[in-house]
């Protein structure tokens, strides 16, 4: 490496189509940049969902269909909201699904134990701010790396879960916990309604409060927005905690809609509730961790593999749409964050 | 003006180190450099100078290859065509070396391994195992040179300021094939103010250094706002303003404020000089913020006593404590032992935001890590640790009032561009630091705490910060200001007091402030130890 390139990888990438590649990179990035940086992923989404409309048309652009991508998609999607707090102030919450599965078990154990459903609710609520506030205590206090600090206490509750559970599956017996999901409202299932709900509020905490601008503070400069007077320590637990709530709402509602939960059940919800917010953050609000682009990204993801699945598609085929639309997400994320961030030091 | 064809008498003289002709460079809608071209002779010193903004930066990035010029310029480098936009890596085969302003060292990393980050592991034996003996005699050698005595395997974390500077500049010239002597003649090394936020007395290292350079054969361009280095040292001076070159001339005689009027395209009014405005009374009021005793890493047992409307200075070399202290009066830093006091009650802030709480604010050191968060907009960090002033209802941020502030501070710190919706990450060095001047001094609080608060900005805007320190001051604001630039303390403050390796050694007040003074009061601390004055 030379001084220049150095400074280089520490400033903005090099501009220089000096060669048919390097031409060709800078035209996608240009195009990328302003297709994606607006609504790229919403694009994408359309242009999908077209598509299997025009090669399933008996089975895909149904009203049916839509319903149950739409329920089905609300409680990852409540797992990807939680997920974007802890992102957005900078740091990786990898507990979330096994919070998930952990208030999952614990609800319908405690259901099952003969409490109230009210009571369960509230305490499942209060059992996930408090593994948040584990994280946060771990992250903050301790100053544990995020990463591992959360990837240690998801290990524990899935330890937990296998106690709980005694490692088989766990019937949910009360019937008025599983109202909580089975109402409808306007033909819709309520779970939808519920995720939409906490989108908005969600969306206006961070987008027209202090608390948001503070909490993206922390994550693209925290020394800075600590010496100007933010409490950023503060802040991240507030993530940590809201984001532990959240999973544990959504462990809360996938035990009362489903009935049933397996001993194993969180882990599998981590990763496309992240891939659901890093799309999100290429759209709609490009660069940041928005709430409008992972909702859209939860779609994205899950109308692909729907309608794969309607095409009689394989798992893998599913799998490997969303791996692909995990790395592409990603990629174009940094890439913009790059482009945005182009640095006129000095 | 140069002619359009630069390597006409060559057969003469020797061809032009570098020779721009009509660079131009637009970022999206603005033009940061326009039609500019000039030489760069040989085995000389050239200034590049120009208020902030005027695009200085901007030459030099395309010079490093880091942006694309727009088409229709042309380089040569000692006399020979290279096609533009230049790869980073063909900058650096054309002998071209660059020290950026943020100097851009590994700090986890040892002197030695950030010298083969850019260059190369000398190696040996077939596993091409780090050869570390040849590693380090090769860096010793460069060190040697730039007057750096530190052993190669020092970590960066453990250099101050000034010898980081002085290792990226050592980094930034040393050899593929270790001749450094050698290398020299065939190359420029371009700095971007490299002497921004050092100490006189450290300056004038960098200076000897360069002067050591130039006197090998080394060619070298340099960005600084401070006129007297630049007539200490420039053969030759380029003088861009709002991107166009306005002056490309000998040095000559021209006198500071010659230089400054060339580069603000108007007369300058210096202020008047040594001529100390009115004090404002010495601390004889009642002590707004108060310390005793202070004991830290560096700090051995500082007080100061710091009074409404009084402005306060502290002084000091390098590794003097200076800006301990600032932190620990802002909070960020705890003592482990001393007290503090704010309008005479206890004051022990855990974090910025309880000192804020008490009414005491600061501008840090280190504008890139600590002023600003670089994605956010000028606005967003204008606002920064501010917004329950704009707050109106339960939690709702008030758009309008805050970019009505904005608009505001924009226009009394003339922060260019004025708009408050860029990404501040896009301005130039000098604008992002009123940018935090202007957050830091618009909360009007009881205590301002200023550390090197006019690194980097021009002669002018420089002027502006003076006038908003004292109009604060004379509202009532106790102003702390630490400062590496003692023409600036004599000119604004009311006392100075000058730290020693942590310990106070002096409290000058009123009329004895001068420049001479307090350099000679911060340098005693060279001398051998039964010279000093007890404090
Ligand atoms: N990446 C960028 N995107 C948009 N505008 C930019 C970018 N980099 C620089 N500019 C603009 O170009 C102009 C010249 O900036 P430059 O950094 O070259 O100034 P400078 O002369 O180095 O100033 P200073 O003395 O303050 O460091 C400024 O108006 C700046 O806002
Ligand atoms: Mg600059």
């Amino acid at each position: 490496m030379t001084t220049s390139a150095m400074e280089a990888t520490t400033e903005q990438p090099a501009q220089t189509p000096t060669s048919p590649r390097d031409a060709a990179r800078r035209t996608w990035r240009k195009v990328a940049g302003s297709a994606m940086s607006g609504y790229g992923a919403l694009i994408f989404l359309i242009l999908i969902a077209a598509t299997f409309s025009v090669a399933a048309p008996t089975t895909f652009p149904t009203w049916d269909n839509a319903k149950a991508v739409l329920a089905d998609q609300s409680i990852p999607g409540i797992l990807a909201l939680a997920a974007i707090l802890p992102l957005a102030a900078g740091e990786f919450d990898l507990s979330l699904g096994g919070v998930l599965g952990f208030s999952a078990i614990f609800a319908t154990w405690a259901s099952n134990g003969g409490l109230p459903w009210p009571l369960v609710a509230l305490l499942t609520l209060l059992l996930g701010a408090c593994i948040g506030g584990l994280n946060a205590f771990l992250v903050v206090k301790v100053r544990v790396n995020a990463f591992i600090a959360t990837l240690g206490v998801s290990t524990l509750l899935a330890g937990g879960n296998l106690y709980l559970t005694n490692s088989s599956l766990l019937t949910l017996d009360s019937h008025s916990f599983a109202q909580l999901t089975i109402t409808r409202v306007g033909g819709m299932q309520v779970v939808l309604a519920y995720f939409l709900a906490l989108a908005v509020v969600l969306w206006f905490a961070m987008e027209r409060t202090p608390f948001g601008r503070y909490l993206r503070a922390t994550g693209m400069g925290r020394d800075a927005a600590r010496l100007s007077g933010v409490r950023t320590g503060r802040f991240l637990t507030t993530a940590f905690v809201a984001a532990g709530a959240l999973a544990a709402l959504a462990g809360l509602l996938q035990a009362s809609r489903s009935g049933s939960v397996p001993p194993g059940i969180g882990p599998d919800f981590l990763l496309p509730a992240y891939a659901a917010a890093f799309l999100g953050a290429t759209t709609i609000k490009a660069g940041y961790f928005n709430v409008w682009g992972t909702v859209v990204g939860v779609f994205l993801l899950a109308v692909g593999s729907n309608g794969l699945t309607l095409l009689g598609a394989q798992t893998w085929v599913t799998n490997l749409f969303n791996g692909a639309a995990l790395i592409v997400a990603v990629a174009a994320s940094v890439l913009l964050t790059r482009s945005r961030t182009a640095r006129a030091s000095t | 003006m140069p002619a359009d064809d630069p390597p006409a008498d060559a057969a003469h003289r020797p061809a032009p180190a570098l020779s721009l002709r009509h660079i131009s460079k637009s970022f999206a809608g603005q033009r940061a450099l326009a039609d500019v071209s000039f030489d760069v002779p040989p085995g000389e010193i050239t200034a590049l100078l120009g208020m902030n903004g005027s695009g200085k930066s901007t030459l030099i990035k395309i010079l490093a290859g880091v942006y694309e010029p727009d088409p229709g310029g042309t380089l040569h480098i000692a006399g020979e065509p290279v096609a533009l936009p230049l790869r980073p890596a063909q900058a650096h085969v054309r002998g071209l070396r660059f020290l950026h302003q943020d100097v851009g060292l590994v700090e986890a990393l040892s002197i030695a391994d950030n010298f083969a980050l850019v260059d190369r592991f000398r190696t040996r034996g077939p596993l091409r195992a780090i050869d570390r003996r040849a590693q380090h005699e090769h860096v010793a050698r460069v060190l040697a040179f730039f007057g750096v005595d530190r052993d190669p395997g020092t970590l960066i974390s453990a250099l101050d300021p000034t010898t980081r500077t002085m290792v990226g500049a050592a980094r930034a010239f040393q050899d593929q094939d270790g001749s450094t002597e050698e290398s020299f003649r065939r190359n420029v090394l371009v700095l971007d103010e490299p002497t921004a936020s050092l100490p006189a007395e450290e300056v004038d290292r960098v200076l000897r250094t360069l002067e050591r350079l130039r006197a090998a054969g080394g060619t070298v361009i340099y960005v600084s706002h401070r006129t007297n280095e630049v007539r200490r040292i420039a053969d030759h001076l380029v003088v861009l303003r709002d991107g166009r070159l306005v002056a490309d001339q000998k040095l000559g005689g021209l006198s500071s404020t010659g230089i400054v009027s060339l580069i603000i395209g108007q007369r300058f009014a210096q202020e008047a000089n040594g001529e100390r405005p009115p004090s404002r009374g010495s601390g004889a009021g009642d002590a707004v913020l108060a310390a005793e005793d202070l004991v830290g890493r560096r700090l051995t047992g500082v007080g100061l006593r710091l009074a409404a409307g009084e402005i306060l200075g502290i002084a000091g070399l390098v590794g003097c404590g200076r800006s301990e202290l600032v932190r620990i009066l802002a909070g960020s830093e705890q003592p482990s032992d001393g007290r503090m006091t704010v309008d005479g009650l206890p004051y022990a802030p855990s974090s910025p935001a309880d000192a804020v709480a008490r009414g005491v604010s600061c501008v840090p050191q280190n504008r890139h890590s600590d002023g600003c968060v670089l994605p956010m907009t000028v606005r967003e960090n204008l606002s920064l640790g501010r917004l329950r002033t704009f707050v109106t209802g339960p939690g709702l941020l008030l758009g309008d009032a805050e970019n009505a502030d904005a608009v505001r501070l924009i226009a009394d710190y003339s922060v260019r561009p004025a708009d408050p919706t860029r990404p501040i990450a896009t301005l130039s060095g000098g604008n992002q630091q009123k940018v935090v001047v202007a957050r830091a001094a618009s909360r009007r609080g009881r205590v301002l705490l200023l550390d090197e608060p006019t690194q980097g900005v021009d002669a002018l805007a420089k002027q502006e910060i003076a006038t908003t320190i004292r109009s604060l001051a004379s509202d009532g604001t106790a102003v702390l200001l630490a400062s590496s630039d003692f023409q600036e303390l004599a000119a604004l403050c009311d006392r100075v007091l000058v730290l020693d390796r942590g310990a106070q050694v002096a409290l000058v007040e009123g009329d004895d402030i001068t420049e001479e003074k307090l350099t000679l009061l911060s340098t005693r601390a060279q001398a051998p130890a039964h010279l000093k004055e007890p404090a």
